[in-house]
């Protein structure tokens, strides 16, 4: 009997044993169609970007670190980037800013959910429609123009094309945090709401004022919204490459230069190897800017 | 519930299993479900697809009469089988075998021409005829006079120069002359309509249109009804007898081309549309997917027009189903369905041959098809089940936009080696939104994934990138062993140098000339002298156009053609100086081009080459230049010369006629600049290729330089001198007569000019024109562009030269940057 009972013991642990060591690997089947898609179509096709960055253009000859020098001693390179982080670095406190604004003075209507589909309304428009309303504002001929001549701002028979100066950038500046405002203002409605009614009352009640509530309870709970809002906001960023492309071409003005600029015309000329080159400085710089994000939430989170 | 789960989990499973078994290649699904057959099916999918249309060319009757006169054939089955062909002025052939023999008929009009002159004529499937005629009038207008037939040059261009001596009688013209002058009009010739039937009794159809439209041709149906098309795109159906008229539909434009099948009549317009008509129901119908196909392929063409097709039709086995040919290829369409099937590639017969245009086709017994085609050709296109569908051999050729002289080459190539396929891609084709940045970047991919054209013309596409990755390979032992018959300019070829190799050589090439008064054109010899002349002859005409050149844009381009390739200094850097005096140049010539002219002039459309020029495209050629300063008092003109029929051969003869009238070669800031069309290169991983390198060569060979193209002049030596004799010798006029133009200016001027092919002098000139054509005239496309955009606005006020080329050397120094 104790044989019979050894027995049965024994196959209970070898099938024990077994179902762990299935269970050990289950997750991988689980995983693998998720990972195969992107290997295939993001991962696989940025190692090949990596590798290009090393080789010459059409004849993949080893070029070893040309390519980056050659790109760090691109002018058109470094105006692209110095464009590019100063209308990051503009718009998107802007736009972050500006987006709570709303959205807490918002959250004060009662009737807030019937307007809130309208905010979108921008994001969904057209480039071209977009495009449009910029030639008709800032063209030479254009109602800013008149406007301007009819206070008194501008001299009589001057007249400026505004996307071909410097003031290009705030336009683009301007629809940037006009077609993404509406999107920002909703997702940060989003995260307001989501803080407990119960929680303000009795911080009001305990005496505090409304700038301690929005300090001490509100800004605290929306950080994972701020979060999500400043990735999004990041690469919505990258997106007005196409009003600016749709309105001045492959080379606008200077202040209106983008790293997408740079890497259309390098498409077009077949400069594939410094492409390669830097899309990998932009792709690792974005990289660790994300995991330094990421870092500083959970620091936070910790220390809260 | 948890087996419910169980159940839903296992649908969605097979669900998913079974949507990515639709992921095959075509024919592993067959819809019968039997498995033998799908066997069958995947076994003929994997083996080569077989069978396809093959193209004859048959023999076109002989045409007695006028060697230089062209039949504009109509053709047509009668109901006994026969197969007629017509020209209104060489008359009827038939042919009982379909169209492998012809004979010659008895035309039952023949009287008529004695009197009229014959403007359409429609057969009847029975027999009978119907004519649109114009009576002569008395003093012979239509005919050539005596002194006209005689040879005599100087008589044959008399009437210019009466016309032009005596400019003041011409301006006090008889008051209805004028009247219909300021109406721009030419007075309308009488028209008179005749029907003969099929016994031959010839009677008049009293046929009135309303005011100054009339009948333009003449069809009938396969019941033998007639049919009138007029000039004011109304559609009718005509008793002949009486000449009551009912309408039947409208059309935007003229009716260009109709076909009847038992039910229906199809009307293609010569806007791109297409008219179905119910001949049961007498009433129109919407096909779209023809309706479609039609404004997709068909050409826009001019509303009276005597030469061919984009489009022709023919009814098919029933009478709901049309044959539709394009230079595409043969289209098969049920009326009503969803789909244009295509049974012949054009790329592979002459359906695709752009000198080539379509006259009509009949569909015969077997499923064989004859098409006639202008320049007297007539094909057979029988099915061979046994040649592969798509040739075995196979080439890529590629050009951003449609090039001719490629075309030409590619239908050319193509009926001599009737087992190659050459497929010829065109990256904009200007129907879609597609931009160049898109074109080119689309060709790039497929360059990198090793899909790329072998050949391709640079035109537009970023040459410099590609010869300095290595995209192109070095042409130059290939093009330095063409000699004899194959020899081509050596200056242009080392003009195409670079370091010794040759990268991209153009097919035709395109002379920048200048045309005025002789005085002015001895002083020009470059952009400052051509200033200086400019600014002494508005110092001596106070009003008046000089330049006749109507937007800053269009002076800007003029002055570019051989200038911009001066803006780019050996390092690649812009060269200020240069730009800075080409500017000031346009500047100065603007300036004094305003002060003698007024906004409404500026406004007008009295340019000849402006009529023609679509936005951002520029005629700029030589010799509407010339004519402009003959017609319209311009002082100098500068343009392009391409060919000799009609361009340069007006400039030739406006100078044989005009005491004071001289041309030469216009040297902007670069000196013997020519312009290259269709720089074609071989893409270096098709170097090993021996089909790519023969085509390569066939592009310079004889058969396709000789020909007459729009793109420019040949390369080929040879092919050049061909071209000192003229095609259109014809004993019946005087020497050299190479056609005429008959004017009317808005001052209600009228001028007409016979052209007479260039004589052994002028054409020895041009040849030495070219033949001292050492450099490429046409810089950097990015700069040029960047030039003309900021140039304009200069022109316009908005900035200092200064100002202008500070401008465009920022807005270049991304570009350069880069």
């Amino acid at each position: 009997m104790w044989k019979t009972l050894q027995k049965k013991l024994r196959k209970k642990r070898q099938f024990i044993w077994r179902n762990k060591k299935a269970n050990r690997y289950t997750w991988i089947f689980f995983l693998l169609p998720s990972f195969l898609g992107v290997s295939v179509f993001v991962l696989l096709p940025f190692l090949d970007v990596v590798r290009r960055s090393f080789v010459t253009a059409v004849t993949q000859e080893w070029a070893g670190v040309n390519n980056y020098r050659n790109i760090f001693g691109n002018q058109a390179f470094r105006l692209a980037i110095h464009n590019t982080v100063r209308f990051t670095v503009v718009c998107l406190p802007l736009l972050i800013g500006l987006g709570l604004f709303f959205a807490l003075w918002l959250s004060r209507l009662k009737k807030i959910q019937l307007i809130k589909s309208l905010f979108l309304f921008p994001l969904a428009m057209p480039a071209a429609t977009v495009v449009l309303i910029w030639k008709m504002l800032f063209s030479r001929q254009g109602f800013l123009n008149a406007g301007l001549a009819a206070i008194g701002l501008l001299p009589e028979g001057i007249l400026f094309d505004h996307m071909g100066t410097g003031a290009s950038f705030w336009v683009l500046v301007f629809s940037y945090v006009w077609k993404n405002l509406g999107y920002t203002i909703v997702l940060w409605l989003a995260g307001i709401f989501a803080v407990p009614d119960s929680m303000c009352e009795a911080a009001r009640v305990d005496g505090a004022g409304e700038g301690q509530v929005f300090r001490k309870i509100i800004f605290p709970n929306l950080k994972s919204s701020l979060y999500t809002i400043t990735v999004l906001s990041f690469l919505n960023s990258f997106k007005v490459f196409r009003e600016a492309y749709l309105v001045a071409g492959s080379y606008p003005h200077e202040d209106m230069y983008l790293l997408q600029h740079l890497f259309n015309n390098w498409f077009v000329n077949l400069e594939l190897d410094k492409m390669a080159a830097a899309a990998v400085c932009v792709g690792t710089v974005l990289f660790l800017i994300i995991l330094l994000l990421q870092r500083l939430w959970r620091v936070e989170e910790d220390g809260l | 519930m948890k087996i419910l789960k169980k159940w839903i989990t296992l649908c969605i499973t097979g669900i998913i299993i079974s949507s990515l078994a639709g992921c095959g290649r075509s024919g592993e699904i067959n819809s019968t479900g039997d498995e033998k057959e799908n066997a069958k099916t995947n076994a003929e999918t994997l083996e080569k697809s077989m069978g396809r249309y093959l193209e004859e060319e048959l023999a076109v009757p002989k045409i007695d009469g006028t060697p230089n006169y062209q039949p504009d054939f109509y053709m047509q089955r009668q109901d006994d089988g026969k197969l007629v062909l017509v020209d209104r002025f060489v008359g009827g052939y038939v042919s009982e075998d379909n169209g492998e023999s012809w004979e010659k008929t008895e035309d039952s009009w023949d009287y008529l021409t004695e009197n009229n002159y014959i403007m359409h004529v429609a057969f009847s499937p029975e027999g009978a005829t119907a004519l649109v005629c114009s009576p002569y009038e008395d003093e012979d207008e239509s005919e050539l006079s005596e002194e006209e037939t005689a040879g005599n040059p100087e008589d044959a261009g008399g009437d210019f120069a009466a016309e032009a001596q005596n400019k003041e009688d011409a301006v006090e013209e008889p008051e209805e002359d004028a009247e219909s002058a300021e109406n721009s009009e030419i007075p309308l010739p009488e028209i008179i309509y005749y029907y003969i039937d099929p016994e031959g009794t010839v009677t008049e159809i009293p046929f009135q249109g309303s005011g100054n439209d009339f009948i333009l041709h003449f069809e009938f149906d396969r019941q033998g009804r007639l049919y009138g098309y007029g000039t004011d795109g109304i559609a009718y159906r005509i008793d002949p007898g009486t000449g009551t008229a009912k309408e039947l539909f409208g059309v935007e434009g003229t009716v260009e081309f109709v076909c009847f099948t038992g039910r229906y009549m199809v009307a293609c317009t010569s806007r791109k549309a297409v008219v179905v008509y119910d001949l049961e129901q007498e009433i129109t119908v919407e096909d779209k997917v023809l309706q479609d196909f039609v404004k997709e392929n068909a050409g826009q063409s001019s509303d009276i027009s005597d030469d061919g097709h984009s489009m022709i039709a023919t009814e098919g086995e029933q009478a709901d189903i049309i044959y539709l040919a394009v230079s595409d290829g043969l289209y098969r369409h049920v009326f009503g369905g969803t789909v244009m099937e295509q049974i012949i590639d054009g790329n592979m017969t002459m359906l695709g041959d752009p000198s080539a245009e379509l006259l009509d086709m009949v569909m015969l017994p077997d499923n064989e098809f004859l098409v006639l085609y202008t320049g007297e050709k007539l094909c057979k296109y029988t099915y061979d089940p046994n040649v592969p569908t798509v040739p075995e051999r196979q080439l890529h050729v590629y050009s951003l936009v449609e090039n001719y002289s490629l075309r030409q080459a590619v239908s050319l190539f193509q009926k001599e080696h009737p087992d190659v396929y050459i497929r010829y891609e065109v990256g904009m084709s200007g129907e879609d939104s597609v931009t160049r940045d898109d074109a080119v970047r689309k060709l790039n991919t497929k360059i990198m994934a090793g899909e790329g054209p072998d050949i391709l013309l640079l035109d537009g596409l970023p040459q410099t990138s590609y010869e300095e990755k290595g995209v192109l390979m070095d042409v130059s032992p290939v093009v330095d062993g063409m000699d004899g018959e194959a020899k081509l300019f050596p200056n242009v070829v080392d003009a195409c140098r670079k370091d010794g190799k040759i990268y991209a050589l153009p097919i035709r090439i395109q002379i920048p000339m200048m045309v005025g008064k002789k005085d002015d054109v001895e002083k020009i010899r470059d952009l400052n002298s051509l200033v200086d002349v400019i600014e002494a002859a508005r110092a001596e005409n106070p009003q008046g156009a000089l330049f006749g050149l109507k937007s800053p844009e269009e002076l800007l381009y003029v002055l570019s053609l051989t200038s911009s390739a001066a803006w780019m200094d050996e390092k690649g850097n812009i060269n200020e100086k240069a730009l800075e005096e080409f500017l000031t140049a346009a500047d100065r010539i603007w300036q004094a081009e305003l002060s003698g002219v007024d906004e409404e002039w500026l406004e007008s459309e009295t340019n000849y080459g402006a009529r023609f020029s679509g936005e951002g495209m520029y005629y700029a050629t030589a010799s509407n230049q010339a004519l402009n300063t003959v017609i319209e008092g311009q002082r100098i003109g500068l343009g392009k010369v391409y060919r000799i029929d009609f361009d340069y051969d007006t400039i030739t003869s406006i100078a044989g006629l005009e005491d004071d009238f001289d041309y030469e070669v216009w040297n902007g800031q670069v000196e013997n600049g020519f312009i290259p069309d269709g720089m074609a290169g071989v893409l270096a991983n098709s170097a090993e290729d021996e089909l790519v390198m023969e085509f390569y060569r066939f592009l310079f060979g004889r058969k396709l330089q000789d020909m007459d193209l729009s793109g420019g002049f040949p390369v080929n030596m040879a092919s050049f001198d061909t071209f000192a004799v003229n095609p259109y010798e014809d004993p019946g006029m005087w020497d050299n007569f190479a056609g005429g133009f008959n004017i009317l200016n808005d001052n209600g001027e009228r001028f007409m000019i016979n052209l007479i092919w260039p004589g052994e002098e002028e054409f020895g000139k041009l040849k030495e024109i070219v033949s001292g054509m050492s450099v490429v005239g046409r810089g950097d496309a990015t700069i040029e562009e960047m030039t003309i955009e900021v140039g304009a606005e200069m022109l316009d006020g908005d900035m200092t030269v200064q100002e202008a080329v500070q401008e465009i050397v920022k807005r270049s120094a991304i570009y350069l940057a880069e």
